[in-house]
């Protein structure tokens, strides 16, 4: 989903106008076949972007049909000396699958099939370019499914989740993606298969899927993935609680936390989010509701309805004005609507919105939000809130119109300045969407010089040429002129100095 | 083995390092022997710093460094390379943030997760650490071997519960990785490098958790069954019908195996869980039983051991004919994690190990399973790699640890393949 919703493309930055090189395009043909390889300029449109503002055109995209091949690939760019960045279902958020310059783009589109399930031992072997929400759907019938469930889940693939440690809302109780990952076959830089961890538990050895799990395409190209699967719960039952201050339902949010209660989602939507859900498909909430929760509880029967009986107390103590209960898929399932439809919704209050991401100690989640807005306010920027609240993780969608160039620079600053309130109340600038092209000079905000030279030794173990997603993670202050302008003057007025 | 050519000089200038009291007498050193190695100095850092300094100066000598927690796990690994300084953290073991209401802790590494867990159940919380002998293991040993007890079930893996680490690189230099929120995915998640990496990376100074609250109501449960089959047919029942287990585990001493199972939740949830695992437990023809308790003395592995342990891995599907595989060695003991498809057995000293490390090396690959010498007599160690399996990826940790400790500073070739 693109934050520039209903947008054109924005025809600036970072295109690729140098030559192409026809011998390494004919290696990738004899590998793949012509067929798969993509280089016309009209087909590499579609390649240029992911949901994030910045945009490059890659030499070429390359559709590889096996692990295999994918190995091929990567031999044949480190012959070349070509940068290869890996692509799922481009839904990324912080430009993590963006091109660089004149580089191969690996899409796993064809690499999709679900390899095995195992319901005896809870575990399904898939391929990178599986949707995530198919690995649940194949798991169904043996009363299994797979538990990280970001939004985009209908449309984004494992090996993005993987390369980004993808969240969601459920993962306040069953953790991010690398929870759920036990072994992964990788294609090395160098194009050579090799598989890390092992579905065994306590396999000797560095952890090595652990480290995969959230590099963001930097250190190897995944080609295939063990996951964990999970037995579906027996008793599940969702809470929506409107508050008439987006304060009280704050308060509520560090109340169930701090009672020791962890359920298994714990959202939040605003002012602004609601009137946006409300105009768009009328999931219930009073529009003049200051903010509204979700909260999910489950277990056995006892341990669910105990948990909720809690969850409704402390709501009512912090002045909900309004508790509705579900307990059918199907009341569930309306009583998610509007969290599910948000951001879709968001569409219709401004022609864009950009997504952050950041993430607070849950006790600083009132004072962040009063941040958020106050911060909004001083930018004259519109924002609307929709947070994995129980985690501390917010995501404010600030709005915005794409055409006013000078919109775009207050938002890349506001954006920031959030981020930095964030981190400046002891939290960190991503909490699932990765650090990627987008955020990487704000990283010396939260590393030292040395943290950041320990990962550049594992950057460097793995792929010492640099090929594989360069321009990520990494803060780039070496050439500016790969910054994008706006970043670059972020970073000259609020950082890198500043470091906790 | 060990070859330092100015034994004074070095003495000296770790003294000025960490003081008089930093340094453990020559008498109490032999507390400190790894494989029948014993240190040329025993030195107790007090704080982060100190630790730098000492691994430096080691660094620049040319010296092997082990790091020592509470000892409970220095049985496991290879025969190191060389061993010159013990390294003993147990005087970092201060709490450096806890915020209740965050559900987050930061601590230093030497603190006992005994400790940790009694600061914790004051606030009604706890953190998902289990190792054996809790007294003893510090909250650094316990993430550098990356044993997981029991409670894994619900709990997970050390590695599912740490949010942020802080370590003293060979070199000498500080550096952190995560940080102190529950999510968080800015930069390579080294965490997870570290945690089972047996002290060969880095020394682990300081640890974040994220933690869960302390279940308001537990019973444990002991159940006898006749066979391995059935016991592990109950827990993967217990496994589907999602009841609020802790912790679950089996034991095993030549008689009935016995399932033992702590029930945690709501008062509610555990007396409604026990009816339902009564019914079941019949139906699986199981009797009421003492728990054996013998999981520590099984899953510890203490630096100077008498008896064999053998750690399997299998998928928990292959975990019953796996074990009965092993029985037909005699083992006197075993204990096991029928969930996570882990298991240990145990044998007497006198036994012929030489003998059944083969045959069970032997049993172990018919099932596609990974066996560890978890402790051995260390004249057993010698020539060969108690790790047996060789990973795949053996390659890209090697390079791993050649840029991070090029020198072969910290945990020489303790580690998988010798590393």
């Amino acid at each position: 989903m693109s934050p520039f919703y209903g947008t054109g493309r924005r025809h600036r930055p970072l295109c690729y106008t140098g030559p192409v090189n026809r011998k390494p395009l004919r290696d990738l043909e004899n590998i793949v076949g012509k067929r798969w390889v993509l280089s016309h300029p009209e087909e590499l449109l579609a390649y240029e972007y992911d949901a994030t503002i910045e945009r490059s055109l890659p030499m070429a995209v390359v559709l590889p049909g096996s692990a295999q091949e994918v190995a091929q690939v990567m031999q044949v760019a480190n012959r070349w000396g070509i940068p290869v960045v890996a692509r799922g279902a481009g839904t990324g958020l912080s430009g993590g699958a963006v091109p660089c310059r004149g580089s191969i783009v690996i899409s796993t589109s064809r690499l999709n099939r679900i390899l095995q399930i195992d319901p005896d031992n809870a575990l399904a072997v898939v391929e990178p370019g599986v949707l995530n929400v198919d690995v649940s759907k194949a798991a169904a019938p043996y009363g299994l499914y797979y538990a990280p469930d970001p939004s985009s889940q209908k449309a984004c693939t494992i090996g993005g989740n993987i390369a980004e440690n993808a969240g969601g809302p459920h993962c306040l109780r069953y953790g991010t993606t690398t929870n759920h990952v036990l072994a992964v076959e990788v294609a090395t830089a160098q194009g050579e298969l090799m598989w890390l961890g092992s579905p065994l538990a306590d396999a000797p050895g560095y952890d090595l899927t652990g480290v995969i799990v959230g590099s963001e395409g930097t250190l190897a190209i995944v080609t295939k993935a063990v996951l964990r699967l999970l037995p579906k719960p027996p008793a599940v039952i969702t809470i929506l609680a409107i508050f008439q201050e987006v304060e009280e339902a704050s308060e509520a949010v560090s109340g169930i936390i701090a009672q020791g209660i962890v359920p298994a989602a714990l959202e939040m939507l605003d002012r602004s989010a609601i009137e946006a859900v409300e105009g768009y498909i009328r999931a219930g909430y009073p529009p003049e509701a200051g903010a509204v929760l979700l909260i999910e509880v489950e277990g056995v029967e006892e341990e669910a309805h105990g948990e909720a009986q809690q969850v409704v107390a402390i709501c009512r103590e912090m002045n909900a004005r309004d508790i509705r209960l579900g307990f059918t898929p199907e009341e569930r399932e309306r009583l998610w609507a509007g969290r599910k439809a948000a951001l879709g919704a968001l569409g219709r209050l401004a022609p864009h919105f950009y997504i952050l991401d950041g993430v607070v100690p849950r006790t600083k989640l009132p004072q962040i939000m009063h941040q958020v807005y106050e911060i909004c306010r001083r930018y004259g920027l519109q924002v609307a809130n929709v947070l994995h609240a129980g985690d501390g993780n917010l995501h404010p969608n600030i709005l915005f119109n794409e055409s006013d160039p000078e919109a775009v620079r207050r938002v890349v600053e506001c954006a920031a300045e959030i981020l930095k309130a964030c981190v400046e109340v002891g939290g960190s600038i991503s909490g699932e969407h990765g650090i990627g092209y987008e955020k990487r000079n704000y990283m010396p905000w939260i590393f030292s010089r040395d943290d950041l030279e320990v990962m550049r030794l594992l950057k460097e173990a793995w792929d010492p040429r640099y090929l594989l997603n360069p321009q990520k993670i990494f803060p780039s202050a070496a050439s500016p002129e790969d910054i994008a302008v706006p970043m670059r003057d972020i970073t000259a007025r609020l950082g890198p100095e500043a470091e906790i | 083995m060990t070859y330092i050519s100015e034994p004074e000089a070095i003495g000296e200038a770790l003294l000025e390092i960490v003081g008089p009291e930093g340094i453990i007498p020559l008498e109490m050193q032999w507390a400190y022997t790894v494989d029948g190695l014993s240190p040329a100095i025993v030195v107790q850092p007090a704080s982060v710093e100190e630790v730098s300094k000492v691994i430096g100066l080691a660094s620049r000598w040319g010296l092997g460094v082990i790091p020592w927690g509470g000892g409970t796990m220095m049985g496991l690994g290879n025969r190191p390379h060389r061993y010159d300084i013990a390294l003993d953290m147990r005087r970092l073991n201060q709490v450096i943030e806890h915020e209740p209401a965050d559900l987050t802790i930061t601590v230093e590494a030497g603190t006992t997760v005994k400790e940790l867990q009694a600061r914790l159940a004051a606030y009604g919380q706890r953190v998902a650490l289990d190792p054996p002998w809790p007294d003893r293991a510090t909250v650094g040993g316990t993430l550098a071997t990356g044993i997981a007890g029991p409670a894994r079930w619900r709990l997970g893996h050390p590695r599912d519960t740490i949010i942020g680490i802080k370590v003293v690189m060979p070199d000498g230099r500080i550096a952190k990785a995560g940080g102190k929120v529950v999510k968080n995915v800015a930069g390579y998640d080294l965490c997870k490098l570290y945690i089972g990496s047996l002290g060969t990376l880095a020394v682990i100074v300081e640890a974040t958790f994220k933690l869960v609250p302390t279940p308001r109501s537990q019973r444990v449960v002991a159940c006898s069954l006749p066979t391995f089959k059935q016991a592990c047919g109950l827990a993967k029942e217990l496994q589907w019908r999602l009841l609020p287990i802790d912790s679950l585990w089996m034991e095993w001493d030549g008689g009935p195996c016995v399932l033992v199972c702590r029930l945690a939740g709501s008062p509610g949830a555990v007396s409604r869980s026990l009816e339902e695992l009564d019914a079941l437990a019949r139906q699986y023809s199981g009797a009421e039983a003492q728990p054996l308790e013998r999981w520590p003395e099984v899953v510890s592995s203490p630096p100077v051991a008498e008896r064999l342990v053998l750690r399997v891995s299998v998928l928990p599907s292959r975990l019953v004919a796996c074990l009965e595989a092993l029985t037909a060695l005699e083992p006197e003991l075993m204990v096991a994690l029928p969930l996570a498809g882990v298991a240990y057995a145990r044998w007497p000293a006198e036994a012929s190990t030489p003998n059944i490390l083969q045959n069970a090396f032997q049993a172990v690959a018919t099932y596609d399973g990974i066996l560890v010498i978890h402790q051995c007599p260390f004249k057993y160690k010698e020539g060969r790699d108690v790790f047996g399996w060789r990973p795949p990826a053996q390659p890209m940790m090697k390079e791993i640890k050649r840029r991070w400790d090029p020198k072969g500073t910290l945990s020489p070739g303790r580690f998988v393949a010798h590393l």
